[in-house]
């Protein structure tokens, strides 16, 4: 498995920034001058050099150049137009026109949606969101406009997590049109009021319009964020524990129920199954079901196997009452694993001490259980009876799974070959290389053979024939 | 420099940068780590011509100085956080699967890799890719052996992991 991962970069050539290799010289080069006068020939000449590779390696590497892709800025396209829907009054403010210019700027809206890729950059967007568009959120709170006797209100909800739609009303109607910017698709309702849809998170500034005054509301279409936890129970015992949340992109945590929050962590816990709920800036909430474990780091070792044989595979496993560990196992024989549970193979019969060391953070246990392996020795029944009965007919033996080579012999006492066969799952139905059944009386079987790590086994058993 | 080194360093360069690039990029979080490592490891390289022994592969020697400055690297910036980062289901409830990663490329395996803490990249480069030992990797990098089979074991799950969500057999976000 190691050797794959190191198969994979053996000739992994990613391509190196160009402008590296003039960073790399002028290091060196700084370095060297350093230590050494310099002299204005010398500096003259290297930059030539540096020119003339420069023009070197751009030409290496120049046509492959042209369908690098650049990660930046592909899949992007930044609105730098004018807002067409936005209507042009006296009564927005100066402050508002401001504001406007920035979202021109900073409202950068991925063209695709499908790919990971993409997905990537819907949470950047979002992360700009949350970044830049933090100390609006705020003050944009709209105001009813009061011109003319005519007062109407947006009514609506500010922020929509994880949704697409948006629908706004109007406190009074008043005849109007509605703008949005940027240009979103829009449906206006019976009560005149619209249902608004976009396909990334952003933010939409709608406007309502009438002949004598106008008004906005800012909808922000927001993702809720990815919530990880970290747990930590320093004291390898039982209080004290923590658990620290992050969001991607950053989010401001507040806890809906009692827990106190600093710095996005919640201290002195107890071993404890926790229900937490939040909620970020944006109204967004999120559950999340952590169980604070009890570090016990203990248990017992169990084992299993058909055989305890060198040869036959051995499985571990550990009862204990926390699982929430890393488990490293050393055999007794030099071998490593890792997980709960695990097998093994051991190669030489012998007696072993099973180590299972226990980690969670800073607190590590061993635990230890003693294993003998016996010889991998067939198995020879020492009487035969091949009647036709039904039982006992054909004599069989069992050799280890993993034999590699086998052969067994069936001689009579005088040390006349008999029988022979080479598959383990055939056996000896009492008849002789001639087809013709052998008299009953002792005889003597022999199996030789090789298992799996080339230790040779070798065994004979005197059985008798009875029929 | 002279005219001769000069001319044996572009030439090292030009023949083996995009391998050691590489290297630099296993180790490091992002392409900006990975340059400043390139950049720190020729200066290494160039201060140490002198010393190459004309017998050891020169690939492998120039590897070795990139590995240590990228150790360095991290060492110096204080990041190394060889704690764990428990995330509690993540490390039992999946038994490992070899397959995952059977199936990824390079470019798709260097992209997990990037997202693993420091220490869990570390030790996972060193002993996976690098081929040490534990008790190796613990002397280089002054923790327990121990430390390093636990981190080595979580870089494994955590990039199993990765690889299964960034495969699209989980979500990660709630789509909008």
């Amino acid at each position: 498995m190691e050797n794959t991962f190191k198969q994979k970069f053996e000739n992994f050539e990613p391509e190196v920034p160009q402008k590296l290799f003039n960073q790399v010289l002028d290091a060196v080069e700084k370095q060297t001058q350093s230590s050494r006068p310099k002299s204005t020939n010398a500096v003259l000449w290297l930059a030539v050099s540096i020119v003339a590779f420069v023009a070197v390696i751009a030409t290496i590497y120049w046509p492959t150049k042209t369908d690098v892709k650049h990660p930046v800025t592909e899949n992007k396209t930044s609105i730098t137009k004018e807002p067409i829907n936005v209507p042009k009054t006296e009564s927005l403010t100066t402050e508002d026109q401001a504001r406007r210019k920035n979202e021109q700027k900073s409202i950068e809206i991925p063209t695709g949606n499908s790919s990971a890729k993409n997905n990537d950059k819907a949470i950047d967007l979002n992360q700009k969101l949350a970044s830049s568009e933090q100390e609006e959120i705020n003050n944009s709170v709209s105001l009813a406009e009061e011109i003319s006797g005519v007062k109407f209100q947006i009514i609506g909800q500010r922020f929509v997590c994880d949704a697409n739609k948006a629908e706004l009303k109007l406190s009074k109607i008043v005849e109007g049109t509605w703008s949005s910017y940027p240009t979103v698709d829009f449906k206006t309702t019976k009560d005149n009021g619209i249902i608004a849809k976009v396909k990334n998170p952003c933010k939409v500034l709608f406007t309502y319009q009438t002949r004598t005054a106008q008004d906005t509301f800012t909808v922000f279409f927001v993702k809720s964020a990815n919530l990880t936890y970290t747990l930590v129970n320093e004291d390898c015992g039982e209080e004290n524990g923590s658990i620290t949340f992050a969001t991607k992109p950053n989010r401001q945590l507040k806890s809906e129920n009692t827990y106190i929050l600093n710095n996005n962590t919640i201290e002195h816990l107890i071993p404890n199954r926790f229900n937490f709920r939040f909620s970020d800036q944006y109204q967004c909430s999120y559950m999340l079901d952590v169980e604070m474990p009890e570090d016990n780091l203990d248990g017992t070792i169990n084992t299993q196997a058909m055989e305890y044989r060198s040869g036959f595979p051995i499985y571990f496993d550990l009862s204990s009452s926390s699982k929430n560990f890393d488990c490293i196992w050393n055999f007794g024989d030099g071998e490593q694993q890792y997980g709960l549970t695990t097998e093994h193979v051991y190669k030489e019969p012998g007696e072993y001490k099973v180590q299972l060391q226990l980690i969670k953070a800073n607190c590590n246990n061993t635990i230890e259980k003693l294993i003998v392996i016996e010889e991998a020795k067939p198995k020879l029944p020492n009487v035969f009876t091949p009647n036709n009965d039904g039982k006992n007919d054909v004599y069989q033996v069992s050799v280890p799974e993993n034999a590699k080579t086998f052969e067994a012999f069936v001689m009579d006492l005088k040390g006349h070959l008999i029988y022979k066969w080479e598959d383990p799952k055939q056996g000896w139905d009492g008849r002789g290389l001639d087809g013709g059944d052998v008299p009953e009386g002792a005889y003597l079987v022999v199996l030789r053979g090789k298992d799996s790590t080339n230790h040779v086994f070798e065994y004979k058993s005197l059985i008798e024939l009875i029929r | 420099m002279n005219q001769k080194q000069k001319d044996i360093f572009s030439d090292l360069y030009r023949k083996y940068a995009s391998y050691l690039y590489g290297v630099c990029l296993r180790y490091t979080k992002d392409k900006e780590d990975a340059e400043d490592v390139m950049q720190e490891g020729f200066i290494k390289i160039y201060n140490a011509l002198e010393a190459f022994r004309g017998d050891a592969n020169i690939k492998t020697w120039m590897q070795k100085i990139m590995v240590n400055t990228a150790i360095n690297f991290y060492r110096h910036k204080k990041v190394i956080d060889f704690q764990s980062i428990e995330k509690s289901d993540v490390y039992w409830l999946k038994s490992d699967n070899e397959d995952v990663f059977s199936t990824l490329t390079a470019e798709e395996l260097l992209n997990l890799m990037h997202d693993l803490p420091d220490g869990y990249r570390l030790v996972f480069n060193l002993y996976a890719i690098e081929g040490y030992k534990h008790r190796e990797i613990a002397e280089m990098l002054n923790i327990n052996e121990g430390t390093s089979k636990s981190q080595y074991s979580k870089a494994r799950k955590m990039l199993q992991e990765l690889a299964e969500v960034k495969l699209g057999i989980k979500e990660i976000n709630v789509a909008l």
